[in-house]
């Protein structure tokens, strides 16, 4: 049934239309045909009932006669006349007691057999007193029927040209829609092309709800042609200004594959067509997915094509639900200024160390000038001689080793077993002092340079245990937070004053008699070279803490 | 205390000076008044007489017109004629010739399609008499049952007097009755004017010859009127014009006989009475079924 109303739901409007003219002119013309038929029906009963008492009433003073005087034959022919009458199919005169005295059909209903049905007319013959007979007619319904034909055959055949007008004006209406609708779509079917331009107002002869919907939708197509020439001059607009821009700006789907780039990329030699539909990673370097930080810049390396070398970009993310923003920066050329600070830098950290190395060496020649003046060298003398030459070549070795750059190699490896080696070598040192070493370091994987590490580590834990005088307490400690490196390593030793502390990493500084006075600065080399940075904070006679903060691999510096 | 039908179609009444009225009853088909119109003008036209037909529906009826003389000649059955000429005091004027005889037969009749053989098997069975006092319709089928041992009231169920011998023929067509006694002159007619309702039916016995319907005349009826008639009846035979209307009536002319021709109906009447019958009565013989 469901089913059935939703069908015919989705018939088209012509047809529902052509159907509901049929269903109205049956659901008038059934019941009509059905009432003339019923009160016809009733009119034609009433007037044959009339009809056939009033032939036995005019019969009536005979027909006692003939069953007083028991005359068969004139009762038989009285039955046989009303026979002639059409719709009657039995006529029968029986006497007071039920037995027939004459029957229409003798063969089956002799004289003397009774007669107990009761007939559709009952017309008792009563003598003086008492009823002596009876006239009983049945009709036959069939031939009733029949009689009908005619009228049924003419409200049926009235019916028809009815139906068949009402047919012909749905199908009329239905194909005069269907035509109207047709304009619409077509000029809908323009929109749908995008030639917004060939859409023409749809004019119909009948001003009703369809020109209705026709103006309506041809407003509405105006309107969006009008939002569509904005959209598309903003679209230009803001083309014109990404293309114009100096930073490379891809938009990537869930998959990162790329379906906007801007035309910056010409420039780095890509055509943008190759480029939509690519994964991103097949020409950015080190593309980690990012856990949804946006503008979280980070350096990255733009592959190019042939066998030229990546550049370094500076690549800022915006994540959308269904899709990535990145912005990329040439940073070549900072990366070019950046070296040559930084040699600027080192140049003059060398101009600052020059100063203490020239103050060095001339302490180390100091014994050297003394004995130009003696003629001849005692064994002491000689020895003198031997150790300074000693120390000014070990001066010279570790000036030219700090201004030599160092190749920086990035492997995986256990911070934890590293740490422990670079304890074991510490503590040997630390015999002589009672020193409590406290290890504070999760077993943890990382990728970095181990090499600048080390170093780094061994000269904090040494300065740490040179700071004790007889007994304290070193500590090390390290833990990734949020994909960096933090390191700390502290000391219950002698302390630094607030002036120290600022001196403490320029080259040749130190305090100690035996040292080379580089030990700082090499370990802030080395975390400049990690791209890390480092605190320092002490108090004199309390003890010292270096914090050291390092971005794991990918991010070196060098 | 009868019903009298007595139709008087006056031809003309304006000069004639001698009108005779001619009274027919069921031995003719009295359907046919073409037939009887033609005779009675012809009659007119050889006599000089006016003839004016007088129709009754039973023979009591004719006797009793007889002996009031308000019918003059009457067509009746051999059968009245025995029982009523000397009380309604009629005699005979001639008998019609069939065949070249003055001879008839009472025929039983029944539709084709029913098996019966004889009047014997139709017993239970609804049967037609014409009239009580007809002798080929009821005097010959009570006497043949009273030789058989049976009294035709109770061997029938009922008898259906239909006082006609067309009637009868059109009651056993009709179904109403299982089989009639009838004139077999009526039915040759009969059979000749309707073959269709003939053809349905068949005769299964044939009882006779008896003396023919005969036509007699009121005893008072001036003597110059029934010699002129009389011989007016003997001469048609021998004129194109008569014979041509006695052939409407199966006849073939006419002659005269003497009382004793009718001896053996006057037998059978005595037969029937002597067995104690009340024949011809109708308070006794029509019996409720």
């Amino acid at each position: 049934m469901k089913k059935l109303v939703g069908k015919l739901l989705n018939l088209s409007i012509g047809t529902k239309l052509t159907l509901t003219f049929i269903a109205l002119i049956a659901i008038t013309s059934i019941p009509l045909s059905f009432m003339v038929i019923r009160f016809s029906e009733k009119v034609y009963y009433e007037r044959l009932y009339k009809s056939l008492i009033g032939s036995v009433r005019s019969e009536e003073l005979q027909i006692r006669y003939y069953i007083i005087n028991r005359d068969f034959w004139s009762l038989f022919k009285f039955v046989k006349g009303l026979m002639e009458k059409s719709p009657v199919s039995e006529a029968v005169v029986i006497d007071g007691k039920g037995h027939v005295l004459a029957h229409s059909n003798p063969q089956k209903y002799p004289i003397g057999s009774l007669y107990t049905k009761e007939g559709d007319i009952n017309y008792p013959i009563v003598g003086l007193s008492s009823e002596i007979g009876k006239v009983i007619l049945t009709l036959d319904k069939d031939s009733i029927k029949a009689e009908f034909k005619p009228i049924r055959f003419f409200l049926i055949a009235s019916a028809v040209p009815f139906t068949g007008i009402s047919f012909l004006l749905g199908l009329f209406i239905s194909h005069r829609i269907n035509s109207r609708l047709k304009k619409i779509k077509s000029s809908i079917k323009e929109v749908k092309k995008g030639n917004l331009e060939n859409v023409k107002k749809v004019e119909f002869k009948e001003k009703d709800e369809l020109q209705e919907l026709s103006d309506f939708l041809y407003e509405i197509i105006q309107a969006l042609k009008n939002y569509y020439e904005n959209i598309s001059y903003a679209q230009k607009f803001y083309m014109n200004i990404l293309d114009t821009i100096n930073e490379l700006v891809f938009v990537v789907d869930k998959e990162d594959r790329i379906f906007y780039v801007n035309k910056k990329v010409e420039s780095f030699g890509y055509k943008i067509n190759n480029l939509i539909g690519l994964n991103i990673e097949n020409i950015i370097e080190n593309l980690e997915k990012e856990n949804g930080n946006n503008s979280n810049y980070r350096e990255v390396l733009l592959k190019l094509e042939g066998n030229r070398e990546a550049i370094p970009m500076l690549m800022g993310t915006v994540a959308y639900e269904d899709w990535r923003i990145i912005t990329l920066i040439d940073i070549s050329e900072r990366k070019k200024m950046e070296d040559k600070l930084k040699r600027a830098e080192i140049l003059s950290r060398l101009g600052e160390m020059s100063v203490n190395f020239a103050h060095e060496l001339k302490n180390a020649m100091l014994p050297l000038n003394l004995l130009s003046g003696v003629s001849e060298f005692s064994d002491d003398d000689i020895d003198v001689i031997k150790n300074s030459l000693t120390r000014i070549n070990k001066l010279v070795n570790t000036f030219l080793n700090f201004a030599k750059p160092v190749p920086v190699e990035i492997t995986k490896f256990n911070l934890s077993s590293v740490i422990e080696d670079i304890l074991s070598i510490v503590e040997s040192k630390a015999r002589s002092k009672s020193i409590k070493f406290i290890k504070n370091v999760k077993d943890i994987e990382i990728k970095s340079s181990r090499d600048l590490l080390e170093i780094v580590l061994i000269n904090l834990l040494l300065n740490a245990v040179e700071a004790i005088d007889d007994s304290g307490e070193v500590g090390v400690s390290a833990y990734i937070k949020e994909g960096e490196l933090y390191i700390e390593v502290w000391d219950t030793g002698k302390g630094m004053r607030e002036d120290e502390m600022k001196r403490v990493f320029e080259p040749f500084y130190t305090t100690k008699e035996s040292g080379s006075g580089l030990g700082l600065s090499i370990v802030m080399k080395n975390i400049y070279l990690l791209g890390g940075s480092l605190e320092l904070d002490s108090k004199p006679g309390k003890g010292t803490i270096f914090k050291l903060h390092i971005p794991l691999a990918g991010d070196l510096k060098g | 205390m009868g019903f009298i039908l007595v139709i008087l179609l006056l031809v003309s009444v304006a000069y004639s000076q001698d009108i005779v009225r001619f009274g027919f009853t069921a031995v003719v088909a009295k359907e046919d008044i073409e037939s009887i119109e033609h005779f009675l003008n012809y009659l007119s036209r050889r006599t000089g007489y006016r003839f004016v037909p007088v129709f009754t529906k039973s023979y009591d009826e004719m006797s009793y017109l007889l002996s009031r003389r308000i019918v003059d000649i009457a067509y009746i059955c051999g059968a009245p004629y025995v029982e009523d000429k000397d009380t309604s005091n009629f005699e005979l004027l001639a008998v019609p010739l069939h065949k070249g005889k003055p001879l008839y037969y009472s025929y039983v009749i029944t539709r084709r399609d029913k098996a019966y053989k004889s009047i014997l098997d139709l017993r239970g069975k609804p049967y037609a008499f014409s009239d009580p006092k007809s002798n080929s319709g009821s005097l010959v089928p009570t006497y043949i049952l009273i030789e058989n041992g049976y009294k035709a009231e109770d061997f029938f169920n009922p008898i259906v007097y239909t006082y006609s011998h067309s009637e009868s023929i059109l009651a056993v067509y009709y179904g109403f009755v299982e089989g009639a006694s009838v004139d077999s002159i009526v039915f040759e007619q009969f059979a000749k004017k309707t073959p269709e309702i003939a053809s349905k039916l068949k005769v299964i016995e044939a009882y006779g010859p008896y003396p023919i319907t005969p036509v007699v005349v009121r005893k008072g009826l001036a003597k110059s009127i029934k010699r002129t008639v009389r011989d007016t009846l003997i001469l048609m035979a021998r004129d194109a014009k008569g014979k041509k209307i006695l052939k409407e009536f199966a006849l073939d002319g006419f002659t005269v006989v003497s009382d004793e021709f009718y001896d053996p109906i006057r037998d059978m009447i005595s037969t029937v009475k002597a067995f104690k019958f009340p024949y011809g009565n109708e308070e006794v013989s029509r019996q409720a079924p």
